[in-house]
């Protein structure tokens, strides 16, 4: 599903940038045992959905049954909303809710971050530079530049 | 070294703490100065450089760890995987507040103190700030003026090397710049729509103690954009990149870590202050320590804490209290007041380089006259960028091509966040619990602080003008904030040992001396007599500076 997510083009995609690993690090010692249930409950539904739909499980199913079922849990999402928020109203430092939302909001949100903070995420695909050495607040972005 | 009687003791390492320990041994004294966390080195501990992949959680943070051992200190932006080490264990460090005036208390504890992650903003006070007690009626008079201090702005911003356009603005004096870092294209934007619209305020870049070029031995920034994880190149202010190793190469420096300050021993007959109680952090074995001269320079609240334990048969309430306002007139700054938005144009530019500063709004409010239902006043941070691939989260779509949209820049978007003045005020105080004691027994502080009707208008206001500048610099989709934040959160707090002409109305005087122990000094922010609404530490630290000045001429005279 990752893949599908972020897949390889000119650069590596979600599986070569093991963001597996980071989903498994995050589901067992960052999540709170009624998100992780929810996560997994959520794999467990893709699975289900995809059995009533195509007779397979999801790894065992076409590219383009895949995506279908992809396409499907991503329309499912209101994605301009954030996922619910921290119930502290006066509290204003990082609130832990990445994982506060539907099953597929979570999963999608963990693909970007895992891939995007990764190595190949940092160096190939954002080509971001730790030590820029000087500072351009108008700076042209012909050579290639990304976010 | 307990048998060792030291020309001064100085405790913190922190702001203050590293400038005193600065001007004293280059004055040719003996220093020990007693930090109460750990050393700090800088080749192991900091983390500016290292990889987002090499954090395990990538940056989401140790949640369970930080909820359990930070749950206060996590309100501060930075107390996160990379610097939450650079905040102290909130278990080990507990405090009180009345209930309902909750009181956001952000301290560090380590070698180098708030100095390693504060934010590097640097702008003068005037006269507008020093008259305005005096002229409203309000608290005491400052028992000092702008001439008074601004000599000690040039010297400490010489030694520090302040980078920022000078603007000649009468209620925002100019120093010495380096020169100014740049402004991305659409702050340039706001900038001239601000020359167009407006005659009674401007945009300017931030005013900062970050090197725009080599300065003193130290390196230009590089613009890696994360100053509070640490600097091995020594390119921000803080004790450890600037006047410790200054006060190192004298020779005449000591440092003591591990060292929690109890208390000040006062010696009734001779009126003075002869050492120190120490908890050694690692050890609790109590120790003590002697000098000719103390300095207090813990921060704001440990500084005063200090104090109030100090207590003696003849200063009941505390230390150098015969005024009763030790503890008393506590203020901070107030946020949680701003807007945003996203500009027009300039699609095919970006900023190159994490630019460890922002935009600045000077005060506009109150400064010619009187305008508004609220006394005082306050300026805004500012900052802008482009949407990056962080926006993935609330984009629908997957695949090449929402990958390729993540790592197309988004719009560019500019924001600004108004910092408030507050008024002193008897009521807001601190006092000692003696029943709730921290790791090392000490007893432990209890908040009263609230914001007064003068807070809660001016952070309207805040509001509602931040809303009308981004429309005026053609913002669209504007969002305006407006929550006020808990007392403390803004990490501006500052009296509780205010000076003042009066032995009667105040605990210092005119040099940062306890009219009640001529040997005492007291340099951090408690010794605030009011507080302007401008970042207060490059304050602090000229105040230091004069104060040590003024402490070793004495000495010499054989007056203290």
């Amino acid at each position: 599903m990752i893949d599908l997510i972020i897949p390889m083009t000119d650069t590596p995609g979600a599986k070569a940038a093991r963001v597996n690993e980071f989903m498994d690090v995050i589901l067992t010692d960052w999540a709170t045992d009624a998100e992780r249930t929810r996560f997994l409950k959520g794999l467990d539904d893709v699975d289900t959905q995809c059995h009533a739909l195509f007779g397979k499980n999801f790894v065992g199913a076409s590219t383009p049954q895949q995506t279908a079922i992809l396409q499907a849990l991503d329309d499912s999402v209101d994605w301009r909303q954030g996922p619910p928020a921290d119930p502290a109203p006066s509290f204003s430092g990082r609130r832990f809710n990445q994982l506060r939302g539907e099953f597929f909001r979570s999963f999608k949100l963990m693909t970007i971050h895992g891939y995007y903070t990764s190595e190949i995420g940092q160096t190939q695909e954002l080509k971001r530079e730790i030590i820029p050495g000087a500072f351009d607040g108008c700076a042209p972005m012909a050579s290639g530049k990304k976010a | 070294m307990e048998n060792t009687t030291y020309d001064a003791l100085i405790v913190g390492s922190g702001v203050t703490g590293g400038w005193a320990a600065k001007e004293l041994t280059e004055k040719g004294l003996n220093v020990l100065v007693l930090e109460a966390g750990r050393m700090i080195i800088p080749e192991q501990d900091y983390v500016e450089h290292v990889p987002i992949w090499e954090m395990k959680f990538r940056d989401w943070d140790n949640r369970a760890e930080r909820l359990r051992t930070q749950s206060i200190q996590r309100a501060a932006e930075d107390c996160d995987e990379f610097s939450g080490k650079f905040f102290v264990n909130d278990l080990e460090n507990p405090y009180s507040w009345e209930e309902g005036k909750p009181f956001t208390w952000i301290r560090g504890r380590q070698l180098g103190g708030k100095s390693i992650t504060w934010g590097r903003q640097t702008y003068r006070w005037s006269d507008l700030d020093f008259e305005a007690n005096a002229k409203e009626g309000i608290a005491i008079d400052w028992p000092i003026r702008y001439k008074d201090i601004a000599p000690w702005y040039d010297y400490v911003e010489d030694f520090a090397g302040i980078s920022g356009q000078a603007e000649g603005l009468p209620n925002l004096p100019d120093g010495k710049f380096l020169p100014p870092m740049e402004m991305s294209c659409v702050e340039q934007d706001v900038r001239d729509a601000f020359q167009k619209h407006y005659d009674d305020r401007i945009v300017t870049i931030g005013r900062c103690a970050v090197l725009t070029r080599v300065h003193k031995g130290r390196a230009a920034c590089h613009y890696c954009g994360e100053c509070q994880r640490g600097c091995i190149t020594q390119s921000y202010f803080s004790s450890l990149n600037s006047t410790l190793p200054a006060a190192q190469k004298t020779g005449r420096l000591t440092i003591r870590p591990h060292s929690v300050v109890h208390s000040l021993i006062f010696d009734s007959n001779a009126r003075r202050v002869t050492g120190v109680r120490v908890i050694d952090g690692q050890t609790k074995a109590a120790l003590e320590f002697k000098a000719r001269l103390v300095f207090l320079c813990a921060a704001c609240l440990e500084s005063t804490r200090i104090l109030l334990n100090s207590a003696t048969t003849e200063f009941p309430s505390g230390l150098a209290n015969s005024s009763g306002e030790l503890g008393h007139n506590l203020m901070d700054h107030h946020m949680g007041s701003g807007a945003e938005g996203i500009l027009a144009g300039h699609a095919d530019k970006m900023p190159f380089g994490y630019r460890p500063n922002g935009i600045y709004i000077p005060r506009f409010r109150n400064v010619k006259t009187q305008q508004k239902d609220f006394l005082r006043g306050y300026g805004y941070q500012g900052d802008s960028g482009r949407d990056d691939w962080t926006r993935g989260g609330t984009l629908a779509g997957f695949g090449p091509s929402y990958k390729k949209t993540l790592t197309t820049p988004g719009p560019w978007r500019f924001g600004i966040g108004g910092f408030g003045e507050c008024l002193p005020n008897h009521g807001n105080y601190v006092e000692l619990d003696r029943e709730k004691l921290d790791a090392w027994g000490i007893p432990t502080l209890k908040f009263h602080c609230r914001w007064s009707e003068n807070e809660l208008a001016m952070s309207r206001d805040i509001a509602f003008e931040a809303a009308e500048m981004l429309a005026v610099a053609g913002a669209r989709e504007i969002a305006v904030y407006q929550k006020i934040t808990n007392p403390g959160r803004a990490i501006h707090e500052m009296g509780t040992a205010r000076m003042g002409r009066d032995p009667k109305t105040s605990v210092l005087n005119e040099f940062n001396q306890a009219h009640d122990a001529k040997n005492l000094f007291v340099t951090d922010g408690s010794c605030m007599t009011s507080s302007s609404c401008v970042n207060p530490s490059i304050t602090f630290m000229a105040l230091t500076a004069r104060a040590c000045d003024y402490a070793v001429s004495q000495l010499k005279k054989g007056e203290l």
